[in-house]
């Protein structure tokens, strides 16, 4: 995202700034929004997992207890389950609030692979769902970088969405995504998502990252946007390109922790 | 063939979670259950000549899914009933799935009643289908045991033709027929005419 050098007088950039501020939140907040939609079948299916669990664990203790000579140990054990799957499920609703909120973005010292390893997690469904195969590569290295791990989470989830979108109707042996880490030098995580599908259009490789860009029918042409604006919060870079072999890759860099230092909470300017 | 084998009912479900708590729930309601992690696992320590069905879980991510388990054994003469379970079924696989002969495709969570009354009707329709098998298999076994004599006897006399006709094209007397065509009707154990003709068309026998 470009800086915006504001030159009115003190009190106006102030309020610029922060009238800037807050509707890039509400970008990003509309585009989250957007992606937990897409997500919908991913949660519902971990929520149903432990729902499903706990109601035949109900309905099995039910039965145990009614019978002349109940198992009560059988029956606490149940109860632990249960308690356990209850758990489980509000811990996945919480997950799905922090990434549907509102927030100001708070920098903390991330592992991407752990972050890279969630998104994997979430979007696995929907890849298979959709006869998609993913393949990873990670570095043997740590990927600690300075960030907003929600942030970052976003910007993985809207590079496999967006890659999945492009693999629509492609044929089985075409369905692909590769997706690796490296830590390249000079300090930085790069991370690359490869898709097999037909590629960009060479004419558009500069415009793909602009807000309202979409060849989707039904896309808002928000979420590379969202992303390099983001990975520039981050003090990274974010290209795209057709690879020699077909598909097209979206690359990004994001220094590591080390380099980046604490200092890099920007607080006064918000994405 | 085992007899009086309990029904097993293999609950196949990737969620450790969840697939313990229904193998509780089919327990205390008094079936015999075994679970499995995957469609992997399932083939490796599945014994096949049990009775019983199949609670398959649609999305193992992973290995073959759901599905993909009840494309592969629906090929098999002994092939399980199976309900499917899902965790975001849509109309379109549960269409499909019933079309390749699911007997039922429930969403979880799934209510007990509508999870035992599944499961039930699969074991019933299992039960049906490997009694109806032993039937055929006692049927061929007594046809087997008759004399190529008597076997032609039979197809000539279930094709409409007469004691007097048969005994005339086989080169003997009636009285020769009507004793074969006793020893058919006590060898497949059917006391009338029409239940001979009722053998000959479960034996496709023209």
């Amino acid at each position: 995202m470009k800086r915006h050098h504001i030159t009115h007088i003190d009190n106006e950039s102030q309020v610029d700034r922060s009238t800037m501020a807050e509707s890039r939140i509400e970008l990003l907040h509309t585009s989250r929004l957007a992606a937990v939609g897409q997500l919908s079948a991913s949660i519902a299916h971990e929520i149903n997992q432990p729902l499903g669990a706990i109601l035949s664990n109900a309905d099995a203790a039910e039965l145990m207890l009614a019978k002349a000579d109940p198992d009560l140990d059988e029956v606490r054990m149940i109860l632990a389950d249960i308690r356990k799957d209850g758990l489980r499920a509000s811990e996945v609703v919480r997950q799905v609030r922090v990434l549907a909120q509102k927030r100001q973005p708070t920098f903390i010292e991330v592992d991407l692979e752990d972050v890279s390893k969630e998104i994997l997690q979430l979007v696995a469904p929907i890849a298979e769902s959709r006869g998609v195969t993913i393949s990873t590569e990670f570095c043997s290295e740590t990927l600690r970088v300075h960030g907003d791990p929600v942030l970052l989470r976003q910007v993985l989830l809207n590079l496999f969405l967006n890659a999945m979108d492009a693999l629509v109707d492609m044929p089985e042996s075409q369905a692909m995504i590769k997706f690796s880490t490296t830590l390249s030098q000079p300090g930085d995580v790069e991370i690359s998502v490869r898709d097999y599908g037909n590629g960009l259009p060479e004419s558009q490789l500069n415009n793909v990252f602009d807000a309202f860009y979409t060849t989707k029918e039904h896309g808002l042409g928000l979420g590379l946007a969202i992303v390099r604006s983001i990975i520039e919060f981050h003090s990274g870079h974010i290209h795209a390109a057709n690879h020699p072999d077909g598909g097209a890759v979206f690359r990004f860099t994001i220094p590591t922790a080390d380099v980046t230092g604490v200092a890099k909470n920007p607080t006064g300017d918000p994405v | 063939m085992i007899k009086d084998t309990q029904a097993i009912v293999h609950v196949i479900d990737d969620d450790e979670s969840l697939r313990t708590a229904l193998a509780r729930l089919l327990g205390a309601a008094g079936l015999k259950v075994r679970t499995y992690s995957g469609a992997g696992d399932f083939l490796l320590n599945w014994h096949e000549d049990g009775a019983g069905c199949i609670l398959l879980d649609v999305d193992m991510p992973g290995g073959p899914s759901g599905p993909e388990l009840q494309r592969a054994l629906a090929q098999r003469a002994d092939a399980l009933p199976v309900v499917f379970l899902t965790g975001h079924g849509n109309i379109g696989m549960g269409v499909n799935a019933m079309k390749s002969g699911a007997v039922d495709f429930l969403t979880k969570p799934v209510e007990r009643d509508c999870l035992l009354t599944a499961v039930n009707a699969a074991i019933a329709q299992d039960g049906a289908r490997r009694e109806a098998q032993a039937k055929d298999r006692d049927l061929q076994a007594d046809y087997d045991s008759l004399s190529p004599r008597e076997r032609e006897v039979f197809v000539q006399v279930t094709a409409g033709r007469l004691n007097k006709q048969i005994a005339y094209d086989l080169g003997t007397c009636e009285r020769t027929i009507k004793a074969h065509r006793a020893n058919v009707m006590e060898k497949l154990h059917v006391h009338r005419f029409v239940d001979l003709i009722k053998l000959a068309s479960r034996l496709n026998i023209e």
